[in-house]
């Protein structure tokens, strides 16, 4: 039954089926073959139970106010920030890129839409200041990543609805290793930047240049103050901390940067309704198959597999690390996370990994092989915004690639990276 | 041929209004719910019951209704890689079949919920006490808006594919 399920599966995968319906037909088709059309009452069931928590609503309403903010324009003030602060060094717009990531991180919780944001900015004046096209874009793809990993975070979201996992927890993991990220990118660019030659910034910014942009980027830069204070010290749900978030977005475009207004409304709320409609619908199918997977008892199974290459934890993090990887090179990065969370996590706790730390393991894992070649999503839109070809960004993202793996290799055999502040907070 | 083409466009961008407008306003109430909640519990000091399963029903009827939208806009994520580089007749030929799966789930969800919807109707839900039909009725409508947008896309794959340029519905 399980080669079965898995050549269905990966048949409508590869001929381009849609994810989500590629797990529901499978399901479906699982019990046509059990031949218990009785059971066929599980699918409407598992459809509405698998999105049926409260902890979910986060991530359509962080998408919400990440769309705002891209919206009224918060994107520049963190560029003007970000060059008054580090603009006279070697290779200073690849730095500000990378810095901008990290800034907006704590606004948005997606990759994808802020490599957009920040490539339309970016990838143009880095190229007008000497900079390499298929660099600029290989530079806006690879920090981008850093969103994700960085609270607030729809992955993490996503994870600990499903997992029943801390989602605030998860959040305080996420913070080391986001950074850590970006350090990394960060010494890279400075050696590229140095070997190449590419251009230092003006001279040093002046204390009331410096003083002008920070007014000008503090009101949104409390966002992640806000958020990440009002979760980690217990005061909100993630929920309710992304509707506030929507709220005190939506106010800054509204009465600060008078850039937003009740007509623009139902646009932004139509991006969510959107980007939800194609989200949910994985999360519900995969919830039919899970139901079938734990009847067949895949989870145990895998398992023991995995346990029978190699007896270790430290053997069996690197295989299933590989494993994601290679998944994730293919498949969309919320799916991977659907589909695999369900088998692996289990697993990992049997193994005495903290279920904080194997989230945040995943999520990183995932999130690299969302700008590795061919599929990663974010080299597509970092491709398109900079009209430079898949290959020559290829070849210029295997540094980063290489280097974000050696972080990985980091997070998933030092605990303490993704432990310390979740225990400090007395969240794990 | 381009008669049936030009019907099934409109028809489809007309479907995908109608439902875009009441899936606005549901998400906005949504926000508007978590809000009203948020503040009742830690500023007036005065939790209300009922906001966290009114916001958890807007949230489910807004993201299975959507997934018709996501069918009309070719936006379900999915693996095309391979399937372009297929020669065109062959290429018509799978996703052709691979729809007819995907309409049998859509099928199956559909008559499934209906069963589902009319058997939860005496279940009362805790916090609103309003019937469990409305919340299920969900997903019959969901698998149902999305099976007829995966029929007019089929349609006008047939009959020449979209038009080069969509226009975004007036919101």
């Amino acid at each position: 039954m399980i080669t079965f399920m898995l050549v269905v599966f990966f048949l409508l995968l590869l001929t381009g089926t849609p994810i989500a319906f590629s797990l529901g037909i499978t399901a479906v088709f699982v019990f046509l073959k059990m031949d218990a059309p009785s059971l066929m009452k599980i699918v409407p069931l598992k459809y509405y139970s698998g999105i049926d928590m409260f902890a979910l609503m986060a991530m359509p309403l962080f998408m919400l106010a990440g769309e705002i903010m891209n919206r009224i324009h918060v994107t520049h003030r963190m560029v003007e920030l970000a060059n008054v602060l580090i603009g006279n060094i070697r290779g200073a717009l690849a730095h500000v890129n990378i810095v901008v990531s990290i800034l907006f991180a704590g606004l948005t919780g997606a990759a994808v839409a802020d490599t957009a944001a920040l490539g339309t900015m970016l990838i143009p004046a880095m190229e007008k200041d000497g900079y390499h096209r298929s660099f600029a874009a290989a530079v806006t793809a690879a920090s981008s990543i850093i969103g994700p990993i960085i609270p607030p975070s729809i992955i993490m979201v996503i994870y600990g609805s499903m997992m029943s996992v801390s989602i605030a927890g998860l959040f305080a993991a996420g913070i080391v290793p986001g950074v850590l990220v970006g350090v990394a990118l960060m010494l890279l660019s400075a050696r590229i930047s140095k070997k190449r030659n590419y251009p230092k910034g003006k001279r040093m910014a002046s204390l009331r240049e410096i003083g002008a942009a920070f007014r000008k980027a503090f009101i949104p830069l409390l966002t992640p103050v806000i958020i990440l204070g009002g979760i980690l010290t217990g005061i909100f749900t993630p929920t309710e901390a992304a509707a506030v978030a929507v709220f005190y977005a939506m106010i800054i475009g509204f009465f600060v940067y008078r850039n937003f207004s009740l007509r623009d409304l139902p646009k932004v709320l139509f991006e969510m309704v959107r980007n939800s409609g194609s989200v949910f619908v994985i999360l519900s199918a995969a919830a039919i198959l899970g139901w079938v997977l734990a009847s067949e008892q895949v989870p145990e199974l895998v398992g023991a597999k995995i346990m029978s290459i190699s007896s270790g934890k430290y053997t069996a993090l690197l295989i299933i690390n590989v494993i994601l990887l290679v998944i994730g090179m293919f498949m969309d990065m919320t799916a991977v996370i659907i589909i695999m969370g369900p088998i692996l996590h289990p697993l990992a706790v049997s193994l005495g990994i903290h279920p904080l730390h194997f989230g945040i393991i995943m999520i990183v894992n995932v999130n690299i092989a969302l700008m590795t070649p061919p599929l990663g999503a974010c080299l597509f839109v970092a491709c398109s915004i900079s009209r430079i070809s898949l290959e020559s960004i290829s070849k210029e993202i295997l540094p980063f690639i290489a280097v974000e793996a050696a972080v990985l290799i980091l997070v998933t055999y030092v605990p303490a990276i993704s432990m310390t502040i979740p225990k400090l907070l007395g969240l794990a | 041929m381009q008669r049936i083409n030009a019907v099934a466009i409109s028809i489809s961008k007309v479907l995908e209004k109608i439902l875009a407008v009441p899936l606005v306003i549901i998400g906005g109430l949504m926000l508007g719910v978590v809000l009203i909640g948020t503040f009742w519990r830690y500023v007036l000091n005065d939790p209300i019951l009922w906001t966290e399963e009114a916001a958890r029903y807007l949230m489910i009827w807004m993201a299975l209704i959507a997934a018709s939208i996501s069918m009309a806009r070719r936006e379900h994520v999915s693996m095309k890689l391979l399937v372009h580089r297929f020669p065109k007749s062959i290429r018509n030929v799978v996703e052709t079949m691979t729809s007819m799966a995907v309409a049998y789930f859509l099928y199956v969800l559909t008559r499934e919920g209906i069963l589902m919807v009319v058997s939860a109707r005496s279940q009362i839900s805790p916090a609103l006490g309003i019937s469990m039909f409305w919340p299920l009725l969900s997903v019959p409508l969901s698998g149902a808006f999305t099976l007829v947008q995966l029929v007019l896309v089929l349609v006008i794959d047939w009959t020449g594919g979209p038009e080069a340029n969509s226009v975004e519905p007036g919101l």
